[in-house]
């Protein structure tokens, strides 16, 4: 994963982001297991406590579970992961119809503009 | 933890010296036979009188770098910017000292050998093909005579000898103390240490010279005994006891220098 | 004691220095722990290397306290502090053959090992001597020596001062590799940006004085900026 960190939001809250990310596109498929902090750390270029506080996080979301011994993996839990998809999807959308509705659009009109949007490019981006 | 040291500062030192001894072993040999060969077919003055001021030249730079070397060695290693690495062992202040002052003292000693191996070196070369019957039976009496010398009523003559040569070592040691007590003091000036260093030697010196003065006028130590017996022309006994006396107090300078380093570089040590 | 359970590795306590009629460090109180990296942080001439220094013996306070893992520095904290001096103090004529046998015989901690492998990547032949080393070469060397020790604590001054960016991600992956989980690692620098992703906390050094001793996360909570950002903010002219 390539890693570039925002000004004046804690790294930690930066890297479970990126790590959501990463586990919705199936970068980290479920049931993976995760590298070693250690390693995910010097990998991002952070410091090791930073990392492993993101993880701790995410595994208090249940996006990953560790085994006393083996380490941590991501959950293979369907439910939480299509919970995941969904929000992620949803932060798309409130930050597109913010910007849409500052454009001065109505509901209406965006609607309608996402259906012509997505007819005309359709097969392009075929999932 | 001071072999350590030591073996690191002897390498140190060895890497400059130890070219320069070989120097001077290879010119003494192509200079003994050269010489012989000159004067067994003449017409090499030239490339003899070359080569013999080429050897002087080769110890006159083991004469120079001996002292350079046991004066910068301290300065460089312990007060430039290599004291970072050497202030940061886990070994005390006192150890990296002492280690200066041992490898300078070994190295003066080596220095002499060296010079005395050279002449031997050359001595051979020039003098073996001379080699014949009367020069052996010469050799021979001269040896047993020196053998005749080392015999056991001589043994207090041998130990004189070796009292000088300690006296000597000793000598050079004390002025080696002085030179780091002084440039510990010129580390003390935040800048134009090497000025304040010179001042701090000659100050020493003053300072020593009036000390010795003291002592020998109180008359009731041996230092006094020192002078008299020498200018006398002396015993042995008298000989030993100035000797005693003369290293008891270099010595002492020794110690009292030592101590006045150590505690300048362990409390007020401040490098670049 | 920190939530990691850590032991306190360097404290000051009203820590002073002057040199002659400047002040160098005022009245200086820190408590560092075990298990962080924290970053010395201040313009230069602000006080970061006579503090490190300090902490090695290489100069003594005018007053108050300072203290390597409970004991006042010296040949005991010596071989419990990996220090990096911010300049070339290697002797020119070693080989690095010598410098690795000489830290192998002064530290019990250097593994060896450890910086044979290190210094692999970089490909220089054992027999180089020091003198012969590019700057950035030697620079690297330094700091893999430094970070081969398996020390207690890490003092590193200045290590990123002067370099471009592929060698400061290399100097910042090799500390991150290799520091020993227990041990503090302090990192004095002016390039706040460079290492703010790899600190815990950091204490910002002004004229002497520690203006701000913080989680560097906390610190980008509650201010909304990066801590390049609020250290700009602070020093500013």
């Amino acid at each position: 994963m390539e890693w570039n960190f925002e000004a004046g939001v804690p790294i930690y809250l930066q890297l479970m982001d990126g790590f959501r990310q990463a586990i919705a596109r199936g970068e980290y498929p479920p049931g993976q297991k995760l590298p070693a902090v250690r390693d995910l750390a010097v990998e991002a270029g952070v410091n090791p406590n930073t990392m492993q506080r993101a993880l701790a996080e995410l595994e208090r979301e249940g996006l990953v579970y560790s085994m006393r011994t083996s380490g941590r993996y991501v959950t293979e839990d369907k439910a939480v992961l299509e919970t995941l998809r969904k929000e992620l999807s949803d932060a798309c959308f409130a930050a597109m119809y913010e910007k849409l509705t500052a454009l001065g659009m109505s509901e209406t009109e965006i609607r309608e503009a996402l259906d012509r949007w997505l007819s005309s490019h359709r097969g392009r981006f075929s999932v | 933890m001071l072999s350590k040291l030591f073996k690191y500062e002897v390498k140190a030192v060895g890497r400059i010296m130890l070219p320069l001894y070989g120097a001077s072993f290879l010119s003494a040999l192509v200079l003994g036979a050269m010489a012989f060969f000159n004067e067994q077919a003449a017409g090499m003055d030239v490339p003899v009188a070359t080569l013999a001021i080429l050897y002087t030249l080769i110890h006159l730079a083991i004469v120079i770098m001996t002292g350079v070397l046991s004066v910068t060695r301290f300065y460089n290693n312990l007060l430039g910017t290599e004291g970072y690495l050497m202030f940061s062992l886990p070994v005390g202040t006192p150890a990296l000292i002492a280690t200066k002052m041992l490898s300078a003292v070994f190295w003066s000693f080596m220095s002499g050998v060296a010079g005395v191996l050279s002449a031997l070196v050359f001595g051979l070369t020039y003098g073996l093909p001379h080699l014949n019957a009367e020069a052996i039976e010469q050799l021979r009496s001269l040896l047993s005579e020196i053998l005749q010398r080392l015999r056991l009523e001589h043994i207090q003559e041998i130990g004189v000898f070796f009292l000088i040569l300690l006296t000597g070592i000793f000598a050079v040691a004390g002025i080696l103390a002085r030179i780091y007590a002084a440039l510990a003091i010129g580390h003390q000036w935040s800048s134009h240490r090497i000025l304040g260093a010179v001042l701090a030697f000659i100050g020493l010196e003053i300072v020593e010279n009036w000390v010795r003065i003291f002592l020998a006028n109180a008359g009731t130590n041996t230092y006094s005994l020192f002078i008299l017996e020498t200018l006398d022309g002396s015993t042995i006994g008298g000989m030993t006891t100035a000797l005693l006396s003369t290293i008891a107090v270099s010595a002492a300078a020794i110690l009292l220098y030592g101590v006045i380093t150590g505690i300048l570089l362990d409390r007020r040590l401040n490098l670049e | 004691m920190n939530e990691y359970g850590s032991r306190t590795l360097l404290q000051c306590e009203n820590l002073t220095k002057r040199y002659g009629s400047t002040t160098a460090l005022e009245h200086v109180n820190l408590a560092l722990e075990g298990g962080r990296i924290v970053g010395l942080v201040g313009p230069n001439g602000s006080g970061k290397t006579t503090l490190i220094k300090l902490a090695q013996h290489l100069l003594t306070p005018s007053e108050g306290t300072i203290l390597v893992d409970g004991i006042a520095p010296g040949r005991e904290t010596k071989a419990i502090v990996s220090y990096l001096p911010d300049r070339d103090y290697l002797p020119q004529w070693m080989s690095l053959e010598d410098v690795l046998r000489f830290y192998e015989d002064f530290y019990v901690d250097f593994r060896r090992d450890r910086a044979e492998e290190m210094l692999a990547n970089l490909q220089i032949p054992e027999r180089t001597t020091i003198k012969k080393m590019s700057k950035g070469t030697r620079e690297k060397v330094q700091l893999i020596l430094t970070m081969s020790r398996d020390a207690l604590v890490y003092l590193l001054d200045e290590p990123i001062a002067g370099v471009d960016p592929a060698a400061r991600d290399y100097i910042l992956r090799t500390i991150l590799t290799n520091y020993n989980p227990e041990a503090m690692v302090l990192i004095s620098t002016h390039l706040i940006a460079d290492v703010e992703p790899v600190l815990d906390e950091v204490v910002f050094l002004k004229e002497g004085q520690v203006v701000l001793h913080k989680n560097a996360d906390a610190l980008r909570e509650e201010t909304g900026k990066s801590v390049d950002g609020y250290f700009r903010e602070v020093f500013k002219c």
